[in-house]
C-alpha cells in the first residue's frame, strides 16, 4: 500500500496555480524526495499532504484514507518555516506538542527527555527557548515532528541551518526511523543529500510534476553518459566541443558530459597528449544535480 | 475536545504567569484601595465643620427631644451637629423659607416632623443637599424614633395600641431639593454605573488585543504552522477565545474577591484610620456582577473572535496598528456614547444604543447599573449581541483560516472577501 497517494491535485491562488494536477504515490516505508527549484510548490504540496491547505481539485490520501484531523495525528512535519513559542521552556514546548499529537502528557514529556538526552540537549530542558541557538532550535523542532512515532514524517528542508555534525545526527535518526518502518518524506535542494537518502523522487518545476519516479531507475534511464575525472595538471584538455556537451568544473575534478555517441576515450587520449596526469577516470551516471538543472532549466514544460 | 483543552491549557497559563496579568489583576484593588483611603480622610474632612439644620415641628411635642439626642447625646461616629432653630407648627411659607435656604446652602438642611408621627400614620422628612448632611440621616431616625417611642410611653395612658404600636420606629425620608426624581440618580448608581462601563471597555479593549497579539505571535514565530499540522484552526481559535476569556474572569473573580473584601471591611477600616470619621457607603449588587460578567462575555467573544481575525490578517506590528484601529474605534463609540445614557438611561435614544450589538454590551452594562431596564430589553440587546456574534465568528474563523498561513502584504478588502469564500 502507498503511503501517500495525491491524484491531480490542483491549488490554486489568487494569480496562480501553485499545484497544477500533480499526482504521484509514495511506497510505504521509503524516503521519498520532493524537488524542485523555489517557489515549483513543494511546499504547498506538503502542507496539503499535512492538511494545512486543502486542494481545490484532486484527492490526497494518507495510508489510504482521506485526509482528516484523526489522519493528521499520522504524520510528523517538520516545516520550512521554523519557530516555538518564544517565551516556553524547552520541555514544556515538546510536551504540548506531544500531546497535540495525541500522546497522553506524562509520555510525550518522557519521550522528550528521551530525545533531548539522545541529541545533546538534555541539560538546556528547562532553558527558555528564546536562549537557545537557532540550531538548537531546530533540533527541538526535529523532536516535535517525531515525538510521536508518526508512520509519517515530513521533512521540509531539514538540514538548512545544522551544522555537519548535527546534521549527521539528524540523518542517522531518518535512518533509524525509515529502519522502524516510518515513511518520510524530505524535501530538500541538497542535491547529494537526496543521492544518500531517498528511494524515489518527485521533481517539481512551476506547479507541475516534470519527473517522478525510483531515483536508481531515474539515473539509469539518463544512461552512463558521464566521466568524472580526477587530474593534476592543465584543465585545458577537456576542450574536445565534439566529444563533451557540458563541463561541471570542481577544481581538480570535472565531470564532462558527453555528446550523444560520442567516445570517452577521446578524453583519455587529449589528457595524455597534453601531459595531464590522470588521477581517476569514471565513467558514471549523470548527477542528480545535473538532471534537475536538465530538466528545470532546459526543456521547459 | 482534547485539543482545545491543551490549547485553553496552555495560553491559560502562560498568560496568568506575565507581569502585565499580575500587575493588572492588583491595579484595581490596589487603586480601590486608595480611593477608599483617601474617601475616608477626605470625607472626614468635610465632616469635621458643623451641619446646620433646622428642625421644623408641626406636632409641637418633638423637636426638643430630637435636639438633645442629636447635639447632647450625640452618636460617636456622627458628625457635629448645631440646630439653628426650632419652630413649633411653622407656616407653609416658613417652610418654604427654611427649604430654600437649604437649596441656597445657607443650612444644610431641615427637618420636618409633620402631624401623625407620633401616630406612626406620617413619616419626618430630611431636606438636605450636600453629602455630609444626607449622612446624617442614620442619626436623626434614630434621633426622632427615640423622640415618637418616648413621647409614646410618657402619653400610654390616654392611648389604646400594643406594644409593637408603642415601639414602631419612625421613618425619616431624605429629600433632595435640587433632584427632580430621587429615585432615578442616585449618586451612588452613578458611580457605580461608570465605574463598570469602564471596566468593560478596558477589559474589552485589553483582552480583545491580548487575543490579536497572540495569534500574530503564533504567526510571527512561525509555530502556526506546527500547530495547524496538529489541531483543527477553528479549534486553535476556539481554544485560544476561550482560555483569553477564562483569563479575563480569573482577574474580574480577583477583583470582586478582593474589592468585596475591601467594601466589606470599609467601616473598621475607617474606625482604625480616623475614629469617628463616617463609614463611606457604596455598595454593588450582586445581580449588577452577573450582568456585569454576562455582558463581558457577550462582548468579550465578539470583539475577541474580531480581533483574532485581524491578527490573522497581518504580519508587521505596524499593519497590527492599522487594523485594529476600528475595531477600538467601535468600542470607543461605546465609550463616547457613556453621556447619553447617563443623562437619560430611559430616553428613545438610550434604549436603542443599549440593543444595538457592538454597543449593547457596555452601554447596557452602563443602564443595569443606573437602574433595572425592562427584561425585554436586557433580553433582546443579549440575544441580537449572541446572534452577531456567532456570524462574527463564522466570518472570523473563515479569514482566520486562510490568514495564518498568509505572510507579506496585508489583504485588501477584495482579496478578503474572496478568503471568505475559500471553504
Amino acid at each position: 500500500m502507498d503511503a501517500v497517494t495525491l491524484e491531480q491535485v490542483t491549488k490554486r491562488y489568487d494569480s496562480f496555480d501553485a499545484v497544477s494536477s500533480l499526482s504521484f504515490g509514495i511506497k510505504e516505508g521509503s524516503v521519498f524526495g520532493l524537488l524542485g527549484p523555489n517557489g515549483a510548490g513543494k511546499t504547498t504540496t506538503l502542507r496539503m499532504i499535512v492538511h494545512i491547505l486543502l486542494p481545490d481539485e484532486g484527492s490526497v490520501r494518507v495510508f489510504g484514507q482521506p485526509l482528516s484531523e484523526r489522519a493528521q495525528d499520522l504524520i510528523g512535519y517538520l516545516p520550512e518555516e521554523r519557530g516555538l513559542y518564544r517565551r516556553m521552556r524547552v520541555l514544556e514546548v515538546l510536551r504540548f506538542l506531544g500531546a497535540l499529537k495525541g500522546l497522553p502528557e506524562a509520555e510525550a514529556e518522557r519521550r522528550a527527555i528521551e530525545w533531548l538526552e539522545r541529541l545533546g540537549l538534555a541539560n538546556r530542558m528547562n532553558d527558555e527557548v528564546n536562549d537557545l541557538s537557532r540550531g538548537m532550535q531546530q533540533k527541538i523542532q526535529f523532536i516535535a515532528a517525531i515525538i510521536h512515532k508518526p508512520p509519517l514524517v515530513i521533512l521540509d528542508e531539514p538540514f538548512t541551518g545544522l551544522d555537519p555534525v548535527n546534521a549527521q545526527v539528524v540523518k542517522d535518526v531518518m535512518l533509524e526511523l525509515r529502519k522502524d518502518g516510518a515513511t518520510i518524506i524530505l524535501s530538500t535542494h541538497r542535491m547529494d543529500q537526496v543521492e544518500q537518502m531517498c528511494d524515489s523522487i518527485c521533481l517539481m518545476n512551476k506547479g507541475h510534476k516534470i519527473l517522478d519516479g525510483d531515483l536508481k531507475a531515474i539515473k539509469k534511464s539518463y544512461g552512463t553518459n558521464t566521466v568524472r575525472v580526477e587530474f593534476v595538471g592543465n584543465p585545458a584538455f577537456i576542450q574536445l566541443p565534439d566529444v563533451v556537451e557540458r563541463v561541471n568544473s570542481f577544481g581538480e575534478m570535472v565531470e564532462l558530459r558527453l555528446r550523444p555517441g560520442a567516445d570517452a576515450q577521446q578524453i583519455l587520449r587529449s589528457a595524455v597528449d597534453h601531459r595531464v596526469e590522470i588521477r581517476r577516470f569514471e565513467l558514471i551516471e549523470p548527477p542528480l544535480n545535473d538532471i534537475f538543472i536538465e530538466k528545470v532549466s532546459g526543456r521547459d514544460a | 475536545m482534547r485539543k482545545i483543552w491543551l490549547i485553553f491549557k496552555r495560553e491559560y497559563i502562560t498568560r496568568v504567569r506575565t507581569k502585565a496579568f499580575i500587575l493588572g489583576t492588583l491595579a484595581l484593588p490596589v487603586l480601590s484601595m486608595t480611593i477608599l483611603v483617601v474617601s475616608i480622610f477626605l470625607s472626614g474632612g468635610r465632616y469635621a465643620s458643623t451641619v446646620k439644620i433646622a428642625i421644623l415641628d408641626q406636632t409641637g411635642e418633638l423637636g426638643g427631644a430630637v435636639e438633645t439626642s442629636l447635639v447632647k447625646n450625640r452618636e460617636k461616629s456622627q458628625p457635629d451637629v448645631e440646630i439653628v432653630q426650632i419652630v413649633e407648627r411653622p407656616t407653609a411659607s416658613v417652610e418654604a423659607y427654611f427649604k430654600s435656604q437649604v437649596a441656597g446652602g445657607e443650612i444644610d438642611g431641615v427637618l420636618v416632623l409633620p402631624v401623625g408621627l407620633i401616630e406612626g400614620t406620617a413619616d419626618a422628612k430630611f431636606n438636605a443637599k450636600k453629602l455630609s448632611a444626607m449622612a446624617l440621616l442614620g442619626p436623626i431616625e434614630r434621633a426622632v424614633s427615640n423622640a415618637v417611642i418616648s413621647r409614646r410611653l410618657s402619653a400610654e395612658g390616654r392611648r389604646s395600641g400594643t406594644m409593637k404600636d408603642v415601639f414602631r420606629l419612625a421613618q425619616v425620608q431624605l429629600v433632595n431639593p435640587t433632584s427632580q426624581n430621587s429615585d432615578d440618580s442616585d449618586e451612588n448608581n452613578f458611580a457605580i454605573a461608570i465605574i463598570a462601563g469602564m471596566v468593560l471597555y478596558m477589559t474589552l479593549i485589553v483582552y480583545g488585543m491580548s487575543t490579536m497579539r497572540s495569534v500574530m505571535e503564533e504567526k510571527s514565530t512561525r509555530m502556526i504552522e506546527i500547530l495547524v499540522s496538529s489541531i483543527r484552526p477553528f479549534d486553535l481559535l476556539t481554544g485560544k477565545i476561550l482560555s483569553v476569556g477564562a483569563v479575563a474572569l480569573t482577574q474580574y473573580l480577583v477583583w470582586a474577591v478582593t474589592i468585596g473584601v475591601l467594601f466589606a471591611s470599609a467601616a473598621g477600616l475607617a474606625d482604625v484610620l480616623r475614629p469617628g470619621a463616617p463609614t463611606p457607603n457604596i455598595s454593588i449588587s450582586p445581580t449588577l456582577l452577573i450582568y456585569l460578567v454576562v455582558f463581558f462575555l457577550a462582548g468579550y467573544f465578539l470583539y475577541a473572535a474580531l480581533y483574532a481575525a485581524a491578527g490573522a490578517i497581518v504580519s508587521t506590528d505596524e499593519e497590527a496598528h492599522q487594523v485594529q484601529m476600528p475595531l477600538t474605534l467601535l468600542i470607543v463609540c461605546s465609550f463616547l456614547l457613556f453621556n447619553v445614557i447617563l443623562n437619560n438611561p430611559n430616553s428613545t435614544l438610550s434604549v436603542v444604543l443599549s440593543i444595538t450589538p457592538f454597543l449593547s454590551p457596555i452601554l447596557m452594562t452602563l443602564r443595569l447599573a443606573m437602574q433595572t431596564p425592562p427584561a425585554w430589553q436586557i433580553v433582546l440587546a443579549l440575544a441580537l449581541s449572541i446572534v452577531t456574534t456567532i456570524y462574527v465568528i463564522r466570518l472570523s474563523a473563515k479569514i482566520y483560516r486562510v490568514g495564518i498561513l498568509m505572510y507579506g502584504k496585508r489583504p485588501s478588502i477584495k482579496e478578503l472577501r474572496r478568503w471568505l469564500r475559500y471553504s
